[in-house]
């Protein structure tokens, strides 16, 4: 992606915006910055290699809890997942004394994060038995904000946040999707929609820069949550919509259209972007696609877009990979011949060529090409 | 581990929009200089150049798909003189823009592309139209061969992976259908599609260190020494749940490329992400290794003791990894001065 992005460094440009005259104070400037890298997260490859290794040893010892029958299905599920969760804090702050050099951190970290994952499994575990669905999203709700600010292990916060948004989704859904009165359909549909939204809004927001740092695990398992309802959306929708009569998937389509065009807007540099004939052409054409597209693939290009935009590489990465995905599924799904398939692919891939050409003519055309 | 780590350089860090939006809402950018920071950021030209490469190659890719179902459909109605002259129709005129726009144009690389994969096509219409008996290894076997040559010229990693991908199956197929690895052997199946593919990640990284410009970026490394590992670590997992002697060959195999790999990303051509990779290896097959002797031994005690003991080795060897790795991360850049002109990691 580099060689489509301009690279600057923050004291490139912060040097950059002093010499324009945009910038008053560049120390202070770089002060800020270097403040809210002292915070900075270990490497993503470190938070997976933790990550996992707690994942695999928390099966372990949750194993051993119902093995031993020191927990039955009777519990006391609340007190053991209380007591995991209070000696995780415990064995976190504990690590946090020693340098970053030490084995020992490394280990209480590990152990203190198996701990955790043990603690709010068993936490949520009492929600569940008293309340079903809405009690695994509750109960894990409750206990993401109790420890969301003081336990500050981002791989934590990020896996916490992702479990909430997958459980509303679940409690929206309960006993499937199907399993309800004809009239339940659309309340849970629409539901979906306005939840796939809100958590859209949430991230933007939360990605933005408005907000600290330590909001950006929230972040990113909203965009996981968003991902979620938009699949199952997309792949239960069709049927959803042939029992409802109401068209979902159109609607989360347009709902995904209207952001995106809002992303082309601001990266457009907002107002400019309605004095541009071409962009107003993208916008109309990008407008039409959402009334048919799959959500899905909205979605993907919304993630480039933003990924992009904000050099932000893995939703780019989460982007490029959701478009093929959702591509190869709404061609699969079509109700159509092979032939009617293979002449709509063709037709889609030389429209994009045409408005590439349309969208490069003039002054980047050769650029674009070289 | 925690948020607290250790300074950074900031000329090390990349500037972003959202690094620009924290300090206009800190109160030390206005308005102005933000849209300003933006502008220079991501410049409406090089937002333009994306969206065109970006429509350009999702456009070529359904393109193509389109073709392949064209005639995946219409097999039997259509006539072999039109199944193959519609082909060759095709191949022409790619090899037509091909030579209009030349191989240092992103169009002259796409089209070369789509000739490739038209290239598979026509084999496949061939075998069927003339039913020549050819066994679907031999037509994948052909479809490599005959576009390899394009594979070097084109200097473009897409095509290198359609030709990685339709090798991969060549040999695969070829190992299923020609029948020399039955039984226990089959897992050798696994130690040919590493080798196999780290003799081309090899390559890759040979051609990186004469400063080959146009495949240093970790995107097309990365994915490689996956594939690679996940290759090698199947034939030692499945050696220490259940040897047999047939695995001997993929089982050296597998230790060799897991350790060489370890010794490259760190000694040779450091990169983060593959030697955390590596260390992963490592640690998956400690972790079996320790998992096998604690359940099928005879030793006292119950199942329970033996979970919880697993428990408490699993967070010490994962613990022990990510240890090492951070070890490895701080060390003096020194050591590692090694890497690659341009293919080596950054965050050191």
């Amino acid at each position: 992606m580099s060689e489509y992005q301009a690279q600057y460094t923050i004291p490139g440009l912060l040097a950059r915006l002093q010499s324009e005259g945009q910038l008053a104070d560049r120390e202070k400037a770089s002060e800020f910055i270097r403040k809210l890298h002292t915070r900075d997260d270990p490497p993503l490859y470190l938070r997976a290699l933790i990550g996992l290794g707690a994942f695999i040893s928390s099966l372990f010892l949750l194993g051993f809890l119902f093995t031993s029958e020191l927990i039955d299905d009777d519990g006391p599920f609340l007190v053991w997942g209380l007591a995991f969760i209070a000696a995780a804090f415990g064995l976190w702050k504990r690590s946090q004394k020693e340098g970053d050099a030490f084995f020992l951190k490394t280990f209480l970290t590990v152990l203190s994060f198996t701990w955790m994952a043990v603690g709010k499994t068993l936490f949520v575990l009492e929600f569940s038995e008293a309340f079903d669905e809405w009690g695994i999203f509750f109960g894990l709700g409750l206990i993401t904000g109790a420890t969301y600010f003081v336990y500050r292990l981002t791989i934590d916060r990020f896996l916490s946040c992702l479990g909430v948004c997958c459980a509303l989704t679940a409690a929206i859904i309960e006993d499937g999707f199907f399993n309800r009165a004809a009239e339940a359909f659309i309340p849970m549909g629409l539901s979906i929609c306005g939840l796939a939204s809100l958590q859209a809004c949430l991230a933007a927001h939360l990605l933005s820069g408005r907000v600290g740092r330590k909001f950006l695990p929230m972040a990113y398992a909203l965009v996981g949550g968003l991902t979620v309802n938009v699949f199952l959306l997309t792949m239960q929708g069709p049927e959803l919509e042939e029992r409802s009569g109401f068209p979902f998937v159109m609607v989360l389509g347009l709902l995904l259209t209207g952001g995106l065009i809002a992303l082309m807007v601001r990266a457009a540099g907002r107002r400019r972007a309605f004095r541009s004939f071409r962009l107003l052409a993208a916008m109309l054409a990008t407008l039409a696609c959402g009334f048919f597209i799959s959500p899905g693939i909205l979605l993907g290009v919304c993630l480039l877009v933003y990924g992009y935009g904000h050099h932000d590489r893995l939703l780019t990465a989460v982007g490029g990979l959701l478009v093929p995905v959702f591509l190869f599924h709404w061609y699969y799904d079509m109700e159509l011949t092979l032939t009617e398939k293979s002449a709509v692919l063709v037709g889609s891939g030389l429209a994009m060529v045409a408005g590439r050409f349309l969208f490069c003519r003039g002054e980047v055309g050769e650029e674009a090409d070289a | 581990m925690s948020e607290e780590t250790a300074t950074v350089d900031l000329d090390k860090v990349p500037a972003t929009r959202q690094q620009v939006s924290r300090l206009y809402f800190a109160g030390l950018l206005d308005r102005e200089a933000r849209l300003y920071a933006f502008e220079l950021l991501s410049p409406a030209r090089l937002w333009r150049l994306w969206a065109s490469r970006l429509l350009l190659v999702l456009g070529a890719a359904l393109i193509l798909t389109g073709v392949v179902f064209f005639f995946a459909a219409n097999w039997n109605s259509l006539s072999g003189l039109v199944k193959l002259g519609g082909i060759e129709v095709g191949l022409i005129l790619c090899l037509a823009g091909v030579w209009f726009y030349g191989l240092e144009r992103l169009s002259g690389k796409v089209l070369l592309l789509g000739a490739g994969v038209l290239v598979g096509v026509f084999l496949a219409v061939f075998g069927q139209v003339y039913q020549t008996g050819a066994d679907a290894w031999d037509l994948f076997a052909q479809w490599s061969a005959l576009i390899f040559g394009w594979v070097l010229l084109a200097r473009f990693v897409p095509l290198w992976g359609v030709w990685l991908v339709v090798t991969n199956l060549a040999c695969g197929l070829y190992v299923a259908q020609a029948g020399f690895l039955r039984g226990a052997a089959e897992i050798n199946l696994a130690a040919i599609y590493a080798v196999l593919n780290g003799a081309v990640l090899v390559a890759r990284e040979l051609a990186c260190s004469r400063g080959v410009s146009w495949l240093p970026n970790q995107w097309t490394r990365l994915p490689l020494v996956l594939a690679v590992l996940y290759a090698l670590l199947i034939p030692v997992l499945a050696s220490i749940v259940d040897y047999e002697q047939e695995y001997v060959f993929s089982l050296l195999i597998g230790l060799a490329g897991g350790s060489f790999t370890y010794w490259f990303y760190r000694f040779r051509t450091r990169d983060m992400w593959c030697f955390s990779a590596a260390c992963l290896f490592w640690a998956l097959i400690v972790e079996v290794s320790v998992a096998r002797v604690v359940f099928e031994g005879s030793g006292r005690g119950g199942v329970e003791l033996k979970l919880l003991f697993m428990a408490i080795v699993t967070i010490g060897i994962f613990a022990g990894a990510c240890w090492h790795v951070m070890k490895v991360l701080k060390e003096p850049a020194a050591e590692t001065e090694k890497t690659a002109v341009a293919g080596g990691e950054k965050d050191v």
